[in-house]
């Protein structure tokens, strides 16, 4: 396997990212994950099920059944109040993270 | 809804819905994740078998994924059901509060309620604990005993002599160990003066028998045998050593020689409970140590013993039984009196030490437990009427809730939140007003009650406390709660606001009420009972007068030291007493004064052998008296009177034949119907250890005097003969003077006069600093009587406030359940008058049943209190009368608040209401 290693910690965020646009059954939500990093990271799609419910413990998103685009039985996702402050602190800790590695990274003289 | 209601609702839909188990769910999850993966992977191609292989490939480990997130949920629901059920206790403790905040009035009187119930249980607890319950301080106490010998009908007991203790010790097999400690006065020398201390002089066994180590240093062994060292108590140490390590090493002067120091006892820890110093007995002296070697001599010496383990009482006694049965045989002039042996168990030698006047400790302890236990049961039972009282005002909402299906666990909980609430308050407040209590007893009862010190509020008293604040708590919330869940929804629901509550409940307040009521009168009974007893007590006839008396002990040492044992030396004792009677007779405001060798209420006594003339000694069945050794103006100054012959006259005191008054209990003992004046009779002189011991003395009776209390109010009057100081030299003698007016101003000058005569003289000692007043000594024999009277009168308050509290609560309740029917009544004409006597008897109909009830129980209980009276019966009219009436008198005034709330009642707003 090549790529990058996810780290615990940010497959919860992408988790929380992700639905903050709405709720979405775990299928959806690994295929998203997959789309919009190209597949730059690689993961197994079966690990999105242990940091969902991690995160469900958290009680940082809640889950319902409920009936899939193809009529089938499937679990849904939603982001908590709680979530997405949570994914709003997670966000901001990133940006500052990265701007603090890429400063590094260019600049120019010692 | 608020969002705690609202997730439960989502929950219980959620439970209908699926109700499966999270690892079932997990699965069905990832089996839609994959299902919808192959339906993805065959739109782009594949076959369905190749796109089920390339599902799980990019899904991995299914086993794996599903164990992860099965754990996962299940920790989630695990912390849920712990938030939910925390959740549930405050929301219904805020519940509670809410009502409670609502219902003031119920509110305090129930704090109240518990808050004394409790407190009052945890003082008097505490109290005990501290005094009478005191454990013995050594390791497995149950096994050690005092042993005593005993006469025949094993009426009579004696202290063994020191050769009786070395036979038990080589012969008693059942002992482990045996010791003996023989207690007697020393003088310390101190840089402050001379001062009386208590010493013991133990049995090499002594120390390791108790079982506890030394504070400081060491105690004394075998090794000791004879070497001038001693262990001081913790106590001596510290309030006259200085209280610092340096005392081991450093050396005591003692009248009989320097001792070393050499360890120091643990805090309250010591046998007997007033030694002051513990010497090797080897080591004792003078005449004392001759006395030690005689059969015969059981001044001041205990034998104590250590049951082997796994050994039975029964076993013992019957073991010891046999021995001294053979000593007896042995030694017939000796132990043929004593043939039997009594073990005493030291748990309750000591509590003896700490109840003399009442006898038998465990009645005290009855009284306290059954007066706690009825102070404590009236304050749970009016609790849980007012508790009743509350649920059944609630039973609609009840009804409601059950009828909607809420099950009787949660309803019960919901009744008895309430009642947490009320017990967790009240009990805290109780536990602070027992502990300010405790101290306040502390602080105030020094000279009231023995041991005060020890009154603390010590971790096990709170633990005690907080344990009966959860038996409180589970009798008054679960009785009510589990009753408000046989409650009849439908009928409950049907009658509406107006009935005046379920009728089983009524029956049950008003049986709770009156329940009470009955306690309480047996409970005044027993307080009328105790203090008249004390009363009865206080009114004794002392047969002499103890208002202005005050005495000091003073005692013939000479330089050396040494007790009198020589003819020589009693001429010294004789000038030495002569010569300090006459100086504090002089000094100013001092009326008399005289010399006695055991004062009466001082407690200490010994016996002498006396021979009738003409009559063949017979060892079965000897003559026994306590020898009065006195000044010729003893009984002027006393005040006894004579009531045959003659008092002693000061010419009685030139030598010649010996004079003797008897007094009256033992005069017609001896010579039943005839005139005892001008018989003649010998006594042996009684002073053990000294060379004239034993030798008799012969002379006449020359008067009778009127019996003395001489050990207190209760105790029966004892033989006595009396006999003058001149002829009878004893070495330890009271110095009694008179002060009409003004004895407390007199003490200094006193004790003055007495030190600058006699330096060497010990003015102070434990217990005693200088002349003392008779009237502390009276006192002090009356402590436990009165401790028992003010525990008594206390209790009695306690249940009668309490009463009267749930009384008027019910009453209470009662009007504003019917004010409906009241309304009614006045709107059809009943006159104010006729409300208020309603319900006044209501009140009165239970207050008088529960008057009956309790006297009738009361003639039944008091028999068990018959240990504690003193001079009444237990069946005495008065205390019952003044019960009775006191209880009908309050009952009444409890009924009359609640009355005229009633006959207030407005019947148009009652009736609109509706």
């Amino acid at each position: 396997m090549s790529g990058l290693d996810l780290v615990q910690g940010t497959l919860d965020v992408l988790i929380l990212k992700t639905l903050s646009w709405g709720p979405l059954h775990g299928y959806a939500i690994a295929m998203w994950v997959k789309e919009r990093t190209e597949e730059a990271l690689l993961i197994e799609e079966g690990a999105l099920y242990p940091a969902l419910h991690r995160l469900a413990r958290r009680g940082w998103v809640e889950s319902e059944w409920g009936l899939s685009e193809n009529n089938r039985k499937a679990k849904y996702y939603r982001l908590t109040p709680k979530g997405r402050a949570q994914l709003k602190a997670e966000m901001s800790e990133w940006d500052q993270y990265v701007a603090a590695v890429g400063q590094v990274l260019r600049a120019v003289s010692p | 809804m608020t969002p705690a209601e609202r997730s439960k609702v989502r929950r219980f839909f959620e439970l209908i819905v699926r109700g499966r188990r999270p690892e079932e769910e997990v699965r069905d999850e990832l089996d839609f994740h994959l299902s919808m993966k192959v339906d993805a992977l065959m739109v782009g191609g594949l076959s369905r078998a190749d796109a089920e292989r390339e599902a799980r490939r990019q899904f991995g480990p299914v086993d794996r994924w599903s164990a992860a997130a099965t754990t996962e949920t299940r920790g989630y629901e695990r912390d849920r059901r712990w938030r939910d059920r925390w959740s549930a206790l405050w929301s219904d403790l805020a519940v509670a509060g809410r009502r409670l905040r609502r219902a003031p009035a119920f509110l305090a009187v129930s704090l109240a309620l518990v808050a004394l119930g409790v407190g009052g249980g945890i003082t008097v607890y505490g109290v005990a604990r501290g005094v009478v319950l005191h454990p013995l301080p050594f390791p497995e106490p149950g096994r050690l005993f005092g042993l005593y010998e005993a006469t025949a009908d094993g009426q009579g007991f004696r202290l063994p002599d020191y050769p009786t203790f070395r036979d038990w010790r080589a012969q008693a097999d059942v002992f482990e160990r045996i010791a003996y400690v023989r207690g007697t006065g020393a003088r310390w020398i101190s840089p402050d003066g001379t001062e009386r201390i208590v010493a013991a002089y133990v049995s090499d066994d002594f120390f390791p028998l108790l079982g506890r180590p030394a504070l400081l240093g060491r105690t004394l062994t075998a090794a000791d045998a004879g070497a001038s060292v001693a262990v001081v108590s913790y106590r001596f140490w510290r309030e006259r050593l200085g209280g610092s390590p340096g005392v081991l090493g450093s050396v005591l002067n003692l009248s009989a020689g320097p001792v070393t120091v050499v360890g120091v006892t643990p805090p309250g820890v010591g046998y007997p409970e007033w030694a002051t110093i513990w010497m090797p007995i080897e080591s004792i002296g003078g005449a004392a140590r001759v006395a030690l070697g005689q059969r015969g001599v059981h001044a001041d010496g205990r034998m104590i013993g250590r049951l082997k383990r796994g050994i039975s009482v029964e076993a013992a006694q019957a073991a010891v039984g046999a021995l001294t049965a053979r000593l007896a045989a042995a030694y017939p002039a000796d132990q043929g009196t004593f043939p039997k042996a009594t073990m005493l168990p030291l748990t309750r030698e000591v509590l003896l030490s700490t109840s003399a006047s009442l006898g038998d400790p465990t009645q005290p302890l009855l009284l306290i437990g059954a007066g706690l236990a009825l102070v404590l049961g009236i304050a749970c039972t009016n609790l849980a009427n007012l508790s009743l009282t509350r649920t059944v005002a609630r039973r609609q909402e009840l009804a409601v809730r059950a009828a909607l299906g809420g099950g009787r666990w949660r309803l019960i909980r919901l009744v008895a939140t309430e009642t947490l609430v009320v017990t967790g308050i009240g009990g805290l407040l109780g536990l602070g007003l027992a502990a300010a209590a405790i101290r306040t007893i502390r602080l105030h009862s020094a000279e009231l009650l023995p041991r005060a010190e020890e009154i603390v509020f010590s971790p096990a008293v709170a633990a005690g406390g907080f344990a009966l604040v959860v038996a409180v708590t589970l009798i008054v919330a679960l009785i009510p709660a589990w009753l408000s869940t046989r409650l009849d929804p439908e009928q409950a629901l049907r009658a509406g606001s107006r009935a005046g509550g379920h009728r089983d409940h009524q029956r049950l307040r008003a049986g709770l009420a009156m329940i009470q009521i009955v306690i309480a009168v047996v409970m005044m009974v027993e307080t009328g009972l105790v203090v008249r007893s004390l009363r009865r007590v206080l009114d004794v006839p002392l047969g002499f007068e103890p208002n202005g008396l005050a005495s000091i002990w003073i005692a013939g040492f000479g330089k050396d030291g040494g007790d009198g044992d020589s003819s020589d030396r009693s001429q010294q004792l004789i000038s030495v007493f002569r010569e300090l009677n006459e100086a504090v007779a002089a000094v100013p405001g001092v009326s008399a004064a005289t010399l006695v060798n055991f004062v009466p209420l001082g407690g200490s006594s010994n016996t002498t052998k006396v021979f009738l003339e003409g009559e063949v000694p017979d060892p079965k069945n000897e003559q026994l008296a306590m020898p009065m050794v006195v000044a010729p103006n003893y009984f002027a100054t006393m005040q006894i009177a004579i009531v045959g012959g003659r008092a002693f006259e000061a010419g009685d005191l030139t030598p010649g034949a010996a004079r003797f008054i008897l007094n009256e209990s033992f005069a017609r003992r001896l010579w039943p119907k005839q005139n005892p004046l001008g018989r003649r009779l010998s006594i042996s002189r009684a002073v053990m250890g000294r060379a004239d011991f034993g030798e008799m003395l012969q002379g006449e009776v020359i008067g009778i005097a009127k019996d003395v209390r001489q050990f207190g109010p209760e105790t029966p009057y004892p033989d006595q003969v009396y006999v003058l100081y001149t002829a009878n030299p004893w070495a330890h003698m009271r110095l009694v003077v008179r002060a009409d007016r003004g004895l407390a101003g007199l003490l200094p000058a006193l004790n003055q006069t007495v030190r600058r005569l006699h330096p060497e003289m010990p003015i102070r000692g434990f217990g005693q600093v200088g002349f003392e007043p008779l009237t502390d000594t009276l006192a002090a024999t009356q402590t436990s009587r009165r401790l028992v009277a003010w525990l008594t009168t206390g209790f009695g308050i306690a249940t009668v406030s309490l009463v009267v509290l749930g009384l008027y609560a019910v009453l209470s309740y009662l009007v504003t359940q019917r004010s409906r029917e009241i309304g009614v009544r006045s709107a059809l004409g009943a006159s104010r008058r006729d409300i208020i006597r309603s319900i006044v008897w209501e009140g009165m109909r239970l207050a008088i049943a529960g008057v009956v009830g309790g006297v009738i129980l009361a003639a039944f209980a008091v028999r068990f209190a018959r240990g504690l009276l003193y001079g009444i019966e237990p069946t005495d009219a008065t205390s019952f009368v003044v019960a009775a009436a006191s209880l009908l008198g309050v009952s009444l005034l409890a009924t009359l608040i609640p009355a005229w709330r009633a006959a207030r009642v407005d019947p148009v707003t009652v009736l609109r209401a509706d």
